[in-house]
C-alpha cells in the first residue's frame, strides 16, 4: 500500500452507455445528466468526491469506443489522457458486454496510464446469465478489477480506495503491449528504435503507441510529429507504407484492420480463459432483442413510433388541461388583484401587461411542460429513444446526414422538449466536417421545449379538437423540413461523401420513479428559472417598447374629446350610473349607461392600439407588416417574433403584452389563446402559418452562437439566420396564400 | 415618482439581458439563460466546488 495523498485526481473513461457518467454522479454526488443512449457526455465532466481523507477530483470522459482520433470525443478524451497529470483511469466496462468494451482497455494500457477497471452492470450480467471471474480477470490482464453497480452505488468505495491505493503507489505503470503479427511487430520494432533513439513525441506519449498510430495512420498524430521532427516522421511514414504494401500483397489487408484483429485475438484469449461463463445458451435471443425484432421492423416500426409519439401527444395534452386551465385561472386572478389595488399608470400597466400577462403566458405552460418532459424521460430512459434513432438512421443517410446525427436531433426537441444548444454540441461526434454542418444547420428545426408553449398556444386555441394529431403533424413537418434542407445543403454548398455508421442499441431497461421525477424536475425547472430571469428581463424591455414614447398630446386630446362628446350626448341618469359603477363593480348597468360604457370602451381601445402602434416596438411591427401580411401575420405578431430571437418563449409573453395593452374591458379578461381566438386577425388558418414560420425560422441568440462556435464561424451563423428566416417566409407564405385562396382552415 | 420607479426596474432589466447575452456571446452564459432544457450540457455551467475534506 502506497502513502495516502491529500489530492489526487482521477479520470473517468468508457464505452458510451456503459453506465460512466451514473458511476460520476454516484462517486461526486452531482446530478448529471444520464440517458439510456450513447453519446450523453460530448465533453469531459468534473467533480470531487472525498474518501478517507484524500480529495478526489474526478473527470468524466466523453464515452468512447477507441482512443484513435475519428470523432471529437475521441480526441478530447485522448488529449486528456495523455496531457494532465491523471493519477489513475477508472475504465469503466459493462459487465455484460465485455468484449467490445474491453476494446478500450488496451488501448488505454498501451497508452501507459494506470487503469482500474471497474466491472460495471455486473446485475444486468447476472440477469443474462453471465457471471464474470473478476478476479481471474484481474489476474490475467495484471490490472485491478472491481465488480460495480453504478446505479445502487455497490462498489464504489473499493473503487475509490483502489484508485487513491493505485495512486499512492510511486512505480510506474507496466508496460503494456501486445503482439500484432510478425510483420507489423517487426515495423513497431523499427519505428520504436528510432523513435527512442531520436526522443521523437515520447515527452507525451510511449514509444510504441506512437508506432501503432502512425501504423493507424492517425492524422493528428503525425502532423504534431511533422511539427517536431519532420524528417524523423518521413521515416516512420516510410516504414508505415512499405509493411502496408507488404500486407496488402500477402494478407490483401492493411494495418489499421490487423490491429484490431489482434487487439480482439488478445481479449478473446482472456475471456475464453475461464473467465466469463454463461448459463444460457449463447446465441440465444435476450428480451431486448426480442423486443427489437418488433420494434425495429422495419413494417411495424415506423407504425410504433408514429403511435408511440402520437399516445405521447395524446397523454400530455390530455392530463395536462385540468391543471394549465388552474394555473390560468391563478394567473387571471393575479392580474384582477393588481388591477384592482393599483392606481392605473405606468407602474400598473407594467406589472399587469409587461410582467403578470408577459411571464405569466410563459409559466402558464409549465403544467404541460411537466407532463411533456415526464414522457420523454420514459421514452429515453427505457432505451426506446435509440430504437427511434436507430430506425431513422437509413432515412438519415438518404438525405446526407449521419446516423449520429440523429441523436442529436432528438436532444433539439426531436420529439417536442428538447433544447437545440446541447443538440448543436452533440454535432460534435461527427466525424466529417460536412456532416456536422448539415447537422447543426438543421438541429434548430426540432420543437425544441422554447417553442413549446408556441405551439401548444396555438394548437389549443385553434385546433383544439385535435391537439394530438396536431402536435404529431408538426413534428412530422418539422422532422421533414430538416431533412429536406439537409439534402438540399449537402447537393450545394456543403456536398461530400458520406461517412458509414454502426448504432450500438442499449438494452432496454425499466425507468425507476426517482430517476424519471427527478429528470423531469431538473428540465421543469429550467423552464420556470429561465421564465423568470430572463424571460421577465425580456418582457419589461418590450413592454417599455411597447408603452414608449406613448402618444402625443394633439393625440390624446382628440381621443378626450371624443369621451366628452360620448357624456354629454348621454342622459344624466346615464352618466350618474356609469359614476356609481366606477366604485361599484357588481353594479347592473341600465341598457342606456351600458350602451354609453360600450361608446368608452370602443374610444379607450383605439387609444390604446394608437398607443401601441405608436410606441417603438409597434413601429418596428407596423413596418415589417407590408410583407408579413403575405403569411397573415400582424404589427403583433411582428413584434412577437422579432423578441422570440431573444428567447422563443418571448413569441407567447410578447403577445401576452401586446393583447394584454390592447384590453380595455374588464370583464373581457382571460386566458391570451381566448383572446388570440376572439381577435379579428386571427383564424386556424393565421395560428398554421405562424406555426410553420416559428418551426423554421432563425434559431434563437444562444443557438446561433452555439452554430458559430461549433462551424467555427460566423458565417454559418448568419447563413443559419438569413436561411432559416426566409425558408420560414417562404413555407408560411405559401400555406397562407393557399389557404386563403382556397378558404381552408378560414373562419 | 412612478415614472422613475418604472425607469429604474427596466434600466435594470436592460442590464440584466444585456449581460446575459454578452455571457452567452462569450460563451460564459448559464444554462437558465441559456436554454430551458439543457440538462445534457448543464456540466458546461455548473462548476461543482470541490467538497469538504474529512478531517
Amino acid at each position: 500500500m502506497g502513502k495516502q495523498l491529500e489530492q489526487i485526481s482521477i479520470a473517468l473513461g468508457g464505452n458510451p452507455n456503459s453506465g460512466k457518467t451514473t458511476l460520476f454522479n454516484s462517486l461526486t454526488g452531482a446530478r448529471q445528466h444520464v440517458g439510456n443512449y450513447p453519446g450523453v457526455t460530448v465533453e469531459k465532466k468534473e467533480g470531487f468526491a472525498s474518501q478517507n481523507g484524500t480529495n478526489v477530483h474526478i473527470v468524466d470522459l466523453p464515452g468512447t469506443y477507441s482512443l484513435t482520433a475519428y470523432s471529437q470525443d475521441e480526441v478530447v478524451a485522448r488529449d486528456f489522457l495523455t496531457e494532465s497529470k491523471n493519477e489513475a483511469v477508472v475504465n469503466i466496462v459493462d459487465a455484460s458486454n465485455l468484449e467490445r468494451n474491453l476494446y478500450l482497455t488496451v488501448q488505454l494500457l498501451e497508452l501507459g496510464v494506470p487503469v482500474c477497471l471497474a466491472l460495471n452492470m455486473v446485475d444486468v450480467a447476472e440477469s443474462r446469465g453471465i457471471t464474470i471471474d473478476d478476479k481471474k480477470l484481474s489476474n490475467l490482464m495484471e490490472i485491478p478489477v472491481i465488480p460495480t453497480i453504478a446505479r445502487t452505488g455497490k462498489g464504489k468505495e473499493e473503487l475509490l480506495n483502489k484508485a487513491i491505493e493505485m495512486a499512492g503507489d510511486a512505480k510506474p505503470s507496466r508496460n503494456f503491449s501486445i503482439s500484432y503479427g510478425d510483420d507489423l511487430d517487426e515495423a513497431l520494432n523499427e519505428m520504436e528504435t528510432i523513435i527512442l533513439k531520436s526522443n521523437f513525441l515520447i515527452g507525451s506519449y510511449p514509444a510504441r503507441w506512437v508506432g501503432i498510430k502512425y501504423l493507424e495512420k492517425d492524422e493528428l498524430v503525425i502532423e504534431k510529429g511533422d511539427k517536431i521532427n519532420k524528417a524523423v516522421s518521413s521515416d516512420l511514414i516510410k516504414i508505415v507504407e512499405s509493411v502496408s504494401k507488404h500486407l496488402k500483397n500477402t494478407l490483401n489487408t492493411y494495418p489499421e484492420a490487423l490491429i484490431s484483429d489482434y487487439r480482439y485475438g488478445y481479449i478473446s484469449s482472456i475471456l475464453k480463459q475461464g473467465v466469463v461463463k454463461r448459463s444460457h445458451e449463447e446465441n440465444r435471443l435476450e428480451l431486448s432483442d426480442k423486443i427489437d425484432k418488433v420494434v425495429t421492423n422495419r413494417f411495424l416500426g415506423p407504425l410504433i413510433m408514429a403511435a408511440i409519439i402520437y399516445g405521447l401527444y395524446q397523454f400530455v395534452f390530455t392530463y395536462s388541461e385540468a391543471p394549465v386551465v388552474w394555473f390560468e385561472n391563478f394567473f387571471g386572478w393575479l392580474n384582477g388583484l393588481a388591477s384592482d389595488n393599483m392606481s392605473d399608470g405606468l407602474l400598473k400597466s407594467l406589472v399587469v401587461s409587461g410582467i403578470i400577462d408577459g411571464v405569466g403566458g410563459v409559466l402558464g405552460f409549465v403544467p404541460l411542460i411537466m407532463f411533456m418532459f415526464f414522457g420523454i424521460s420514459i421514452l429515453e430512459d427505457s432505451g426506446y429513444l435509440a430504437r427511434v434513432a436507430f430506425m431513422l438512421d437509413k432515412v438519415f443517410a438518404a438525405f446526407g446526414l449521419h446516423g449520429n446525427s440523429v441523436m442529436a436531433f432528438i436532444v433539439s426537441g426531436g420529439i417536442a422538449g428538447g433544447c437545440a444548444v446541447p443538440g448543436v454540441m452533440a454535432s460534435r461526434t461527427l466525424k466529417s466536417p460536412r456532416e456536422k454542418l448539415a447537422t447543426l444547420l438543421t438541429v434548430p428545426f426540432m420543437n425544441c421545449g422554447a417553442k413549446l408553449p408556441v405551439m401548444a398556444l396555438l394548437v389549443g386555441a385553434f385546433f383544439g379538437k385535435n391537439e394530438a394529431l396536431m402536435m404529431l403533424l408538426i413534428t412530422v413537418i418539422a422532422w421533414g423540413g430538416a431533412l429536406l434542407v439537409a439534402k438540399l445543403l449537402r447537393m450545394t454548398v456543403i456536398s461530400g461523401p458520406p461517412t458509414p455508421f454502426v448504432m450500438e442499441l442499449p438494452p432496454y431497461r425499466l425507468p425507476t420513479m426517482r430517476g424519471l421525477l427527478t429528470h423531469t424536475w431538473e428540465r421543469t425547472w429550467q423552464y420556470i428559472k429561465k421564465a423568470g430571469t430572463v424571460i421577465l428581463g425580456i418582457s419589461i424591455i418590450l413592454w417599455a417598447m411597447m408603452t414608449f414614447p406613448g402618444l402625443p398630446e394633439s393625440d390624446l386630446a382628440v381621443f378626450e374629446n371624443q369621451r366628452n362628446e360620448v357624456m354629454e350626448a348621454a342622459s344624466a341618469e346615464a352618466v350618474q350610473e356609469l359614476e356609481a359603477a366606477a366604485d361599484n363593480d357588481e353594479a347592473e348597468l341600465s341598457e342606456a349607461a351600458a350602451a354609453v360604457q360600450d361608446q368608452l370602451f370602443q374610444i379607450d381601445g383605439r387609444e390604446a392600439e394608437k398607443a401601441l402602434r405608436h410606441s417603438v416596438a409597434g413601429s418596428i411591427g407596423t413596418a415589417l407588416e407590408p410583407v408579413s401580411k403575405a403569411a397573415g401575420f400582424d404589427w403583433r405578431t411582428n413584434i412577437a417574433l422579432v423578441g422570440g430571437f431573444a428567447a422563443k418563449e418571448v413569441v407567447v409573453s410578447t403577445l401576452g403584452t401586446a393583447y394584454s395593452m390592447g384590453e380595455v374591458d374588464p370583464e373581457e379578461t382571460g386566458s391570451l389563446g381566448e383572446a388570440l381566438q376572439k381577435s379579428p386577425g386571427w383564424n386556424p388558418l393565421v395560428a398554421l402559418s405562424l406555426i410553420l414560420f416559428t418551426i423554421f425560422y432563425a434559431p434563437c441568440f444562444v443557438t446561433v452562437v452555439a452554430i458559430a462556435r461549433e462551424a467555427g464561424s460566423w458565417k454559418w451563423a448568419g447563413f443559419s439566420m438569413v436561411f432559416n428566416t426566409a425558408l420560414a417566409f417562404g413555407v408560411a407564405a405559401t400555406v397562407y396564400q393557399i389557404g386563403s385562396a382556397t378558404g381552408f382552415l378560414i373562419g | 415618482m412612478e415614472t422613475i420607479i418604472v425607469f429604474v426596474i427596466v434600466a435594470l432589466a436592460c442590464l440584466y439581458v444585456g449581460r446575459n447575452l454578452y455571457r452567452q456571446f462569450k460563451g460564459k452564459g448559464s444554462c437558465s439563460a441559456g436554454c430551458s432544457c439543457a440538462t445534457e450540457v448543464k456540466h458546461q455551467c455548473n462548476s461543482m466546488p470541490p467538497q469538504q475534506t474529512e478531517q
